[in-house]
């Protein structure tokens, strides 16, 4: 004889099923981006992870080989020492000055003066530009002997203005120039969280005496403190992960670049950023193997500096309410 | 009152919105083409102008197409294909991929590293497919230039070819032996055996060696345009220095001394350069041989040979007396090097440079030259001189190797005319007809000229040095752009950077044959 369900039993499990239905559609939704991220995101990760074990050129099967790859990259690769070096050398320098630039002028658009939008859409419009389509036109704009940078420089009594791109001593900054100038996002979301900061704190703050500097140090800065965390993180992985404007210029910049294309590293290696000799050991020397194991060793880095930076932003970050 | 949409609902209407959304994507046009509205020009509408410059050489070739005007391509006119975007050609050649592919026609896929078809009406490309088309008419070739893939060229190469999904045929700026050497590459004496006209004594052997590797064929250069010495004719006029052919420097001493001449400083500004030996790219190759020396014999490197050594000596100390020993500040004072419109010879401010054949047609027609060889080291030496090649060549797996190569044999043979007449790269079939000369170079010098200069191109073809050809090529010409660099910046030694980038060049050749697949 079945046994009769009681009205409380019944409810439940009719809420159960309600409930593993709406799971079951909110899944079904999802599943595209889960089945997107395994296949492109997971198993290129993962995949890349095992090539780098391996001696693969792509063409033929790969060949496992051990730690080979890590040992040659660690002991004798001197050219990928100087890529880790530029690279580290662009992000110390492009991180604070990024940072310091884009919060300096969210702070200017943040004004209520009259056309302040049309200055934010000039300040955002760099950003849109496509990276080569920016690096060229910076290009042009240092070109060496008739661009206008160095035009005004000679104007301004230079005799000798710099080579730009051309010049060992000169192609970094001419490359973090270039990266400044599209730092459009990072102004933008500074400038919401500078909106977010509670007028009536500062204003308490004027009351109290308080002047610009101490209440933007001692209120504005705690206030957008996570959003300074963000983008610190996000200015450390772009500039660790730099290609597109340094592969453009440096390509441009070496010394009989034309014809032996591709070298892309600019006078003597000093646009060889680390993505760029990856991508050059990758699709130019058909070493996939070999990138693989560049790649890995990047990923490892950016992780161990963003989990620093997390760690260490228990004591610098201010959330409000205490919710981390 | 507003109703509340229970769940089932939404999603029933979100699924039939979808729904309705991909029914209506799918009927849609690929691209706005219009191709079958589009009224086709009758033959012998086109005008010519007379035009000076480079308008001039555009209306030249031109004029010689007027005939065909309305031939369609894929069932456009010429015009209107030309006035496409980007994005609208590929649709259209999509679409008519798949109408010959209903018509029961032979499609080949020619993957080109040339960005575009579009960015200039005188691209040889567009014409090759053509006669070839109508010539063969059982064929159609599917064009894709690098600028589908966003100019990702070597990356789309390689993974259609790992994935197993080669195109037919492949123009490639890098070594086709790096992909052969890899298994990726058909050997093409077996099929050059077997053909009535490209056998493999039809082509200038220097030109075939630059795409053999231990006496196998991997590629074809359609043309194999060689290096050589252009002059300022105003400069040397001006300095009372002869400007006939066979007055010009011989050797490296004479040029340096016409480039002293030539070169004036003003304080610390280059106001004008005369050759500068040390922006030379890819021609190298042909100033080391040149020099006695040579940086590969087609097997192996020598790069540390004795006598490139002397050459980059003898480079730092031209840079030593001529450009006051720094390289950065003369690298920051001009586009130097080659007779492009942007670069410093056209511009004024150089007065030699050693560069392609193919700058004849590139080149601002006010400008006035004169040419010779690259120069030797010493007089009676073997001259020798550098190439660009534009190579073909057909993967190990494509679907129509047959058709393909009957492609490649037409752009080496009747097709070269094309590249010819329109960029001025010298076709390497040795039976091609230099006469009448170029189109494009008739344009600018005239008629007489003209078959001087195509005369000269054939000639010195003879004297390809072997390049090119090499398994790790690209890993080669990384190395030695930065022995130069690093010789010029003098940061190395000329012998310590030699040894070091033969050591680096000759290492990776060894573990690239090591595992090799031929």
């Amino acid at each position: 004889m079945a046994k009769a369900q009681s009205p409380c039993s019944l409810r439940h499990s009719l809420w159960r099923s309600r409930r593993l239905q709406a799971a079951a559609i909110g899944y079904s939704f999802c599943l595209p981006w889960v089945i997107g991220i395994l296949v492109f995101t997971a198993y290129p990760t993962l995949a890349s992870f095992y090539f780098s074990f391996t001696r693969y050129n792509i063409l033929q099967p790969p060949r496992f080989v051990g730690l080979q790859n890590y040992a040659n990259l660690l002991f004798n690769d001197q050219r990928l020492r100087i890529s880790v070096a530029n690279s580290l050398y662009y992000t110390a320098l492009y991180v604070p000055l990024s940072l310091s630039l884009s919060l300096l002028l969210a702070l200017l658009l943040n004004a209520r003066v009259r056309g302040v939008s049309v200055f934010r859409t000039i300040y955002y419009m760099p950003s849109l530009v496509p990276p080569v389509a920016a690096t060229l036109l910076w290009k042009v704009i240092l070109e060496p002997r008739q661009g206008l940078v160095n035009s005004l420089l000679m104007q301004l009594g230079v005799s000798s203005p710099p080579g730009w791109f051309s010049d060992a001593r000169w192609s970094k900054p001419a490359l973090l120039l270039l990266s400044l100038w599209t730092m459009g996002p990072a102004v933008l979301i500074f400038l919401a969280s500078l909106k977010e900061v509670p007028s009536e704190m500062l204003e308490a703050a004027t009351i109290d005496g308080a002047g610009a500097w101490r209440r933007f140090w001692n209120i504005t800065i705690p206030m957008i403190s996570p959003v300074i965390l963000f983008n610190l993180v996000m200015a450390i992985i772009n500039s660790f992960q730099v290609f597109t404007s340094a592969f453009v210029a440096g390509a441009a910049g070496t010394i009989a670049g034309g014809g032996l294309s591709g070298s892309a590293g600019g006078p003597l290696d000093s646009l060889l950023m680390y993505m760029v000799y990856l991508y050059a050991q990758a699709f130019r020397y058909f070493e996939m193997g070999y990138a693989s194991a560049m790649a890995v060793v990047l990923f490892l880095v950016i992780m161990c500096l963003t989990v620093l930076i997390f760690r260490s932003s228990g004591r610098w970050v201010y959330y409000e309410g205490g919710v981390r | 009152m507003m109703r509340r949409v229970s769940r089932r609902e939404f999603l029933s209407s979100t699924a039939i919105l979808i729904g309705t959304g991909i029914v209506l994507a799918s009927c849609q046009q690929a691209a706005p083409t219009s191709a079958s509205v589009t009224p086709q020009v009758p033959a012998g509408t086109a005008t010519a102008t007379v035009e000076v410059g480079v308008a001039a050489t555009q209306t030249a070739v031109a004029a010689a197409q007027a005939t065909e005007a309305a031939i369609p391509l894929q069932g456009l006119p010429q015009e209107e294909i030309f006035n496409m975007t980007e994005d609208q050609l590929l649709a259209k050649m999509e679409e008519d991929k798949e109408k010959a592919i209903a018509e029961g026609k032979t499609v080949i896929e020619w993957l080109s590293a040339w960005g575009t078809i579009l960015s200039d009406k005188t691209q040889p490309h567009y014409w090759l497919m053509k006669e070839f088309m109508e010539r063969n008419p059982e064929i159609f070739i599917a064009y894709t230039p690098s600028s589908a893939y966003t100019g990702a060229f070597n990356e789309v190469v390689m993974m259609r070819l790992a994935a197993g999904d080669p195109p037919d045929v492949i123009y490639h700026y890098s070594s086709p032996v790096a992909y052969a050497v890899r298994g990726a590459c058909m050997q093409l004496d077996p099929l050059m055996e077997a053909h009535e006209k490209l056998k493999p004594d039809s082509i200038v052997p220097a030109a075939l060696a630059t795409c053999q590797w231990q006496g196998k064929t991997w590629s074809i250069p359609c043309t194999a345009s060689p290096t050589l010495a252009f002059y300022s004719e105003a400069k040397l006029q001006e300095l009372g220095l002869p400007t006939e052919q066979d007055k010009l420097p011989k050797t490296y001493d004479e040029l340096r001394e016409w480039s002293a001449k030539m070169t004036r400083w003003e304080g610390d500004r280059l106001a004008y350069a005369g050759y500068l030996p040390f922006n030379t790219g890819y021609s190298m190759y042909g100033q080391f041989a040149a020099f006695g020396g040579g940086l590969w014999d087609g097997e192996k490197y020598t790069i540390d040979r004795e006598e490139n050594i002397a050459f980059l000596e003898y480079l730092v100390r031209w840079l030593d007396e001529e450009y006051k020993g720094d390289i950065d500040r003369v690298m920051a004072q001009g586009n130097w090097g080659g007779l492009y419109p942007a670069n410093a010879m056209p511009m004024g401010i150089q007065g030699a440079t050693i560069d392609g054949f193919w700058n004849f047609a590139h080149c601002p027609p006010e400008f006035k030259y004169v040419y010779s060889t690259v120069p030797t080291r010493a007089v009676g030496m073997r001259p020798y001189n550098s190439c660009w090649p534009n190579m073909m060549f057909i993967p190990s797996h494509a679907k129509h190797p047959k058709e393909a190569f009957e492609f490649v044999a037409y752009c080496t043979i009747d097709g070269a005319k094309w590249w010819w007449n329109q960029w001025a790269d010298t076709p390497a079939w040795k039976d091609f007809p230099f006469d009448p000369p170029s189109k494009v170079h008739v344009a600018r010098v005239g008629e007489e000229k003209a078959r001087e200069i195509a005369k000269f191109g054939r000639q010195i073809m003879e004297d390809i040095v072997i390049q090119w050809n090499s398994p790790v090529d690209d890993f080669a010409n990384d190395e030695i752009n930065r022995m130069l660099d690093q010789v010029l910046h003098k940061v190395t030694d000329p012998k310590t950077a030699a040894q070091n980038a033969q050591k680096a060049c000759q290492g990776k050749l060894e573990e690239v044959l090591a595992t090799a697949a031929i």
